[in-house]
């Protein structure tokens, strides 16, 4: 699914330059469930936001289906993102004046359905991650649980083939915690996803096919891609 | 109405009920701009006509050419003073409307960082980010809009009720003769009677001030109200697509 090769990420901080990844290698498969640790500040989430195309590479190449996203203009770059790459993020993001369903439904605003299509598709989700009768509440109504079950629910209405999940479960307690991670497994071995989690629960990296270690803005592996095979083409 | 249509309707409407107290600031400085405007350009349009009155009143009376030249200069300068003076005090109420509308939409997006940054993830172009704050922006606009037509129709009503009658007066040069009908002014004569020698015989006019509005002044406030919520908004939505969302996600608040 990605390929990285030299991948570095420098940013200025006032007079002084920063490095964020320093030379990141790496292959992740199709299907693959990575998970990415490492201390606060060496690199994990710029990392995530390389493959997500929220960033890109101040050198090297980041493939995503062979192709190179540093070198994608922005509105591709933006379709690629609403076609392929589900985000989960740690503090769920929600619109919190929007009811549930609506903050599912946004996922869907860069396609062309209709109002009926949209409204299956978020069903759909919904009831995908146990939340078909919460579409009308505000998320300010939920748990937290239940929140990022939403986030999920988000990131998975438009069918995508990546999932991207930034410390998820990182604002849960230890019951939500085994929930969601369940739930995050479930999704992953069904839909056939490639998912790469960024979290500091080991508990949680143990279940993922391999772990990657970030280190100075290094990236190194406990064993060599795991495919899990799964193709979809370019959208046209 | 299309899927794509309805969603931004909704979240429009979830937006400015959430922002409402922001809302209700942007509409209120547009409305008291446009307000102004209506009122200034009607007392503007009244005060040409009660120039034209008082001049047609007045030169009809006066007998010399020294003297209707002499009405004529007066009124003129008075008028296109107050009438100056008028335009610029609108002139500043709008740009201060239009500032404050950009201010508060810039502050708004500054605000919702981490919600452009969200969209941006979920593959919303800049574009459609473009249009989300340029509709919210430009609805309340045309609230304010309309809020400023009421208080400018009100302001006009307001003078027309209260509005002062103005009577000029103007002395005519010595030796000459006032005509039949000219008002008696305090103290003078007129009618026919002559002046003692020295003195100056006043000729007076009396011109009830009003300030109507016109279809082309609401169309100018309108016109107005409209470009500065399409300017605020067009900055706050520059503001918004341009934001880098690997920034914009990592922002804290």
């Amino acid at each position: 699914m990605y390929t990285l090769t030299g991948v570095t990420r420098t940013y200025r901080k006032g007079s002084q330059t920063v490095t964020a990844l320093a030379g990141v290698d790496a292959v992740i498969a199709d299907g693959e469930w990575l998970a990415i640790q490492g201390p606060t500040g060496h690199g994990k989430t710029t990392l995530l936001q390389l493959l997500g195309g929220l960033d890109r590479p101040t050198s090297g190449t980041v493939l995503l289906g062979g192709r190179n996203m540093g070198a994608m203009p922005e509105a591709e770059i933006a379709r690629v993102r609403a076609t392929w790459i589900g985000f989960i993020f740690q503090t769920f993001n929600l619109i919190p004046t929007l009811p549930v369903a609506v903050n599912v439904e946004l996922a869907l605003a860069p396609f062309q359905f209709d109002a009926a299509e949209r409204r299956t598709c978020v069903a759909r989700a919904l009831a995908a991650v146990g939340l078909a009768d919460r579409a009308s509440h505000l998320p300010a109504e939920l748990s937290g649980g239940q929140q990022q079950r939403v986030g999920i629910a988000r990131a998975l209405v438009k069918e995508p083939t990546v999932l991207l999940a930034d410390e998820p479960t990182g604002n849960l307690d230890e019951t939500t915690r085994d929930e969601i991670i369940a739930l995050l497994e479930e999704l992953w071995r069904d839909r056939g996803l490639t998912l790469v989690m960024v979290t500091h629960d080991s508990t949680i990296a143990a279940r993922a096919q391999r772990i990657g270690q970030m280190r100075d803005g290094r990236l190194t592996f406990d064993g060599p891609a795991a495919p899990g095979g799964h193709e979809r083409p370019w959208p046209a | 109405m299309t899927g794509e249509g309805t969603l931004h309707l909704t979240y429009l409407r979830c937006e400015l009920r959430r922002r409402w107290g922001q809302a209700l600031c942007t509409a209120a400085g547009l409305a008291v701009g446009v307000g102004l405007v209506i009122i200034v350009s009607a007392a503007s349009s009244g005060a040409r006509n009660a120039q034209s009155s008082v001049l047609s009143g007045l030169e009809h009376q006066a007998t010399s050419n020294a003297a209707a030249s002499a009405i004529d200069g007066a009124v003129a300068t008075t008028t296109g003073l107050a009438a100056d003076l008028g335009t610029w005090v609108a002139a500043a109420a709008l740009a201060a409307s239009f500032a404050l509308a950009a201010l508060l939409t810039l502050a708004s997006v500054t605000r919702r960082v981490r919600e452009f940054g969200t969209l941006k993830a979920l593959g919303w172009p800049a574009h459609r980010i473009t249009v989300q704050v340029l509709a919210e922006t430009v609805t309340v606009g045309i609230a304010g809009t309309l809020a400023g037509i009421v208080l400018g129709c009100a302001g006009t009503a307001l003078v027309a009720v209260l509005g002062p009658t103005l009577t000029v007066s103007v002395a005519e040069p010595p030796g000459s003769i006032p005509p039949p009908g000219s008002i008696p002014p305090p103290g003078g004569t007129a009618g026919g009677s002559h002046a003692p020698p020295g003195n100056e015989s006043p000729l007076a006019v009396a011109v009830h001030f009003s300030a109507p509005i016109s279809l082309g002044i609401v169309a100018l406030a309108v016109g107005l109200g409209i470009l500065g919520a399409l300017l605020a908004g067009t900055l706050g939505a520059w503001r918004a697509a341009r934001l880098s969302p690997a920034a914009a996600l990592t922002r804290t608040g």
